[in-house]
Formats: C-alpha cells, structure tokens, sequence
C-alpha cells in the first residue's frame, strides 16, 4: 500500500496548508467611494477551522493639493463581500486656518501680498496585517480597496503586494 | 493505547504550533510618556519556540494650534514601541512624526497628519511562561499641544515550533 502524507489531523499544532502571493497594480483615486485595488484573489479552503493571514505592503502618496479640510487615504480588506478589516488615514493631512491675517514681504516690500499654501506630497509606507476566520471550505474571494476620506485630492496607491496564507487549525488563540 | 498527535519533534522543517490575534482599542492621548496602547497575552507550548510578532495600525496627530501655542515650533516626534514583559523589545521613533512648521500667527485648530505604521519581530521567550505582549507610544515634543489618535491597531503572534536545521547559514539551528 503506497504511503500517504501526513495530514494536519494528525499533527500537534498547526501546518501552512497555502501559500498564495501576488504584485497589485498601480492606483489612483480621489474618490470618496472605496475602489478595488488590485484582482479578486479567490482561494478554496482545504480545511473549514483553518484561519487566513492576509498581508499586504505598498505605499501611498498624495499627489495633488489637498484642499481645505481633511484628506486621508483609506484602504481595506473585503472578504465575500464582507468588509474585514480597514486602516484610516494612512497618509494626508488637514489643513485649516481661519482669521484675517495681514502678510508682509519684507524681501520684496510686499504688503498685504495674497499666499497660496499647498500641501501634498505626503507620502507613507503601506502594511496591512490581518487574520480572518472563514469557518468554511468554501471559496473565499479577497479585494484590498482604497478611497480618499473626503473627495479631493489625488492618491496614488503603488508597489502594492498581497500574500496569503491558510494556516490549519486547531490550535488558534491560546492565552 | 491511545494515539497521540505527531509533534514538532519529529516533523521536517517547522510547524506553527499556535496563533494568536487581537484588535486593539483605539488610543488617545496628549501624554509625551511611553503609553501602553493595548496588549495581547500568549503561553509558548514549547520553550525553544519562536514567537514572530506582526502588527499594522494608524498613528496621526492632530496639533493645535490656538492660542496661546501660536508661534512654537510644532514638531512632535512620535515613536511606537513593542514591550514582551515589561521589556521594549523594539523600537520605532519617527515611525509616525509629523513635520515641522513655525507658527508666525495664530493659525486655526485641527491639522492632523496620518500615517500606517507597521512591525515585524521575532521574540525568543525561552520559557513556557504566558508572555504578554504591549503596543505602546511616546512622543519626543508636545509643542502645539494636540491629541495623538492611534487607530486600527491589529496585533499577531505565532508560536513557530524551534529546532530548524534546513535552509539556514551553516545548515544551524535557527534559535
């Protein structure tokens, strides 16, 4: 009788049942509405109590001027159409003043000169860490999307990777 | 006589002997101190395991700038810290810090600055000892006043079984 492989049943702990990875095209939005990043990624559970750990690194840089008010790029994980897992202001800012101001020049003897303040160009790094629990064999289809805060300015999602594995249960979660 | 699960001992290569995940609360605080953010507890099964620590969340600050802070220099260095026990493990200044601006006048309250900030760690606990491990914050300046918002903080810690002799310089054992 030929020999078969040991399945994660018969081991104390936990196997890395899947190893999936793969490049997320470039990005941008202004959109206030999330937008998909990248494909649909579907993965076939081989085990029903087995957990999913999802990684993704990137950047994020806001490209153009970000007018008054906040802005911040949000991105997140969607599982079956569930939403798993979300980062908030991962790059931007909120720029506000209020008040009469009188501005002097003195360089150039200016009174009263009118300023234009721009802010962009920030500029963050992208990692995203999550495990999610599907209590099912079924094929779970996984979306990273992204959205501007507030609409406005634009921002540029790139270099964006995904890995993830099926890590088999049982032993989850022990204090 | 009863059967018994295979252990690490005898399988090829590693296996993950358990995983353990948390969301953590969210954090606000003015303090310039090392603040705990939140903390996650998890018991090694094996003494000579490795624990490799993943964790993602936001930091932004959000600096006032009214009265009476109009004209400091507003720059707040903001580090993140992992602490096993009672000891910072690693440390990540700058990992959140905002820029720097003079303030020539008063200026309306509610900039903020976001960024994802991320770590990756491998902890050698040595003992089978429940090992609880803590996100924590501090900040190198309070100048401007303000509110640091830590957010969507997501920590994981998997018990990687020790004893790997394959694939390391020297054919070693990892640990």
């Amino acid at each position: 009788m030929a020999l078969k492989k040991v399945k994660k049943t018969v081991v104390f702990g936990s196997v890395l049942v899947a190893h999936y990875g793969r490049d997320i095209s470039d990005l941008t939005t202004s959109s206030a509405t999330y937008v998909q990043w990248g494909e649909d990624i579907v993965l076939q559970m081989q085990f029903s109590d087995s957990h999913l750990e999802l990684v993704t690194t990137g950047s994020v840089t806001v490209d153009t001027n970000a007018p008054a008010g906040g802005n911040y790029g949000n991105v997140k994980y969607v599982v079956n159409n569930q939403d798993e897992y979300f980062l908030r202001g991962i790059a931007g800012a909120n720029p506000s003043r209020s008040g009469g101001h009188n501005h002097q020049n003195q360089q150039f003897g200016e009174n009263n000169g009118r300023q234009n303040w721009r802010h962009h160009g920030m500029g963050s790094a992208l990692y995203m860490n999550h495990i999610h629990a599907p209590n099912s064999t079924n094929a779970q289809v996984v979306k990273t999307e992204v959205a501007c805060e507030n609409a406005g300015p634009n921002f540029t999602f790139e270099e964006g990777y995904i890995t993830i594995c099926e890590i088999a249960g049982d032993h989850y979660n022990l204090t | 006589m009863a059967l018994t699960k295979l252990t690490k001992h005898i399988v090829y290569g590693a296996t993950i002997v358990q995983c353990r995940f948390k969301d953590l609360s969210n954090l606000d605080t003015t303090a310039t101190a090392v603040t705990n953010w939140d903390n996650m507890t998890i018991t090694p099964q094996y003494s000579d395991s490795i624990l490799e620590v993943r964790f993602s969340g936001t930091m932004s600050n959000l600096t006032d700038n009214s009265a009476p802070n109009q004209g400091t220099y507003d720059s707040n260095q903001v580090n993140l810290i992992m602490d096993i026990n009672g000891q910072t493990e690693y440390i990540i200044n700058n990992a959140a810090t905002t820029s720097t601006a003079d303030h020539s006048y008063q200026s309306s309250a509610g900039r903020r600055e976001g960024k994802a900030v991320n770590m990756f760690h491998r902890h050698l606990p040595g003992t089978t000892n429940l090992q609880t491990i803590t996100m924590q914050t501090s900040r190198g300046s309070s100048h401007g006043g303000g509110n640091l918002q830590c957010r969507s903080g997501f920590l994981m810690a998997k018990e990687v079984a020790g004893g790997i002799l394959t694939g390391t310089p020297g054919n070693a054992f990892v640990n």
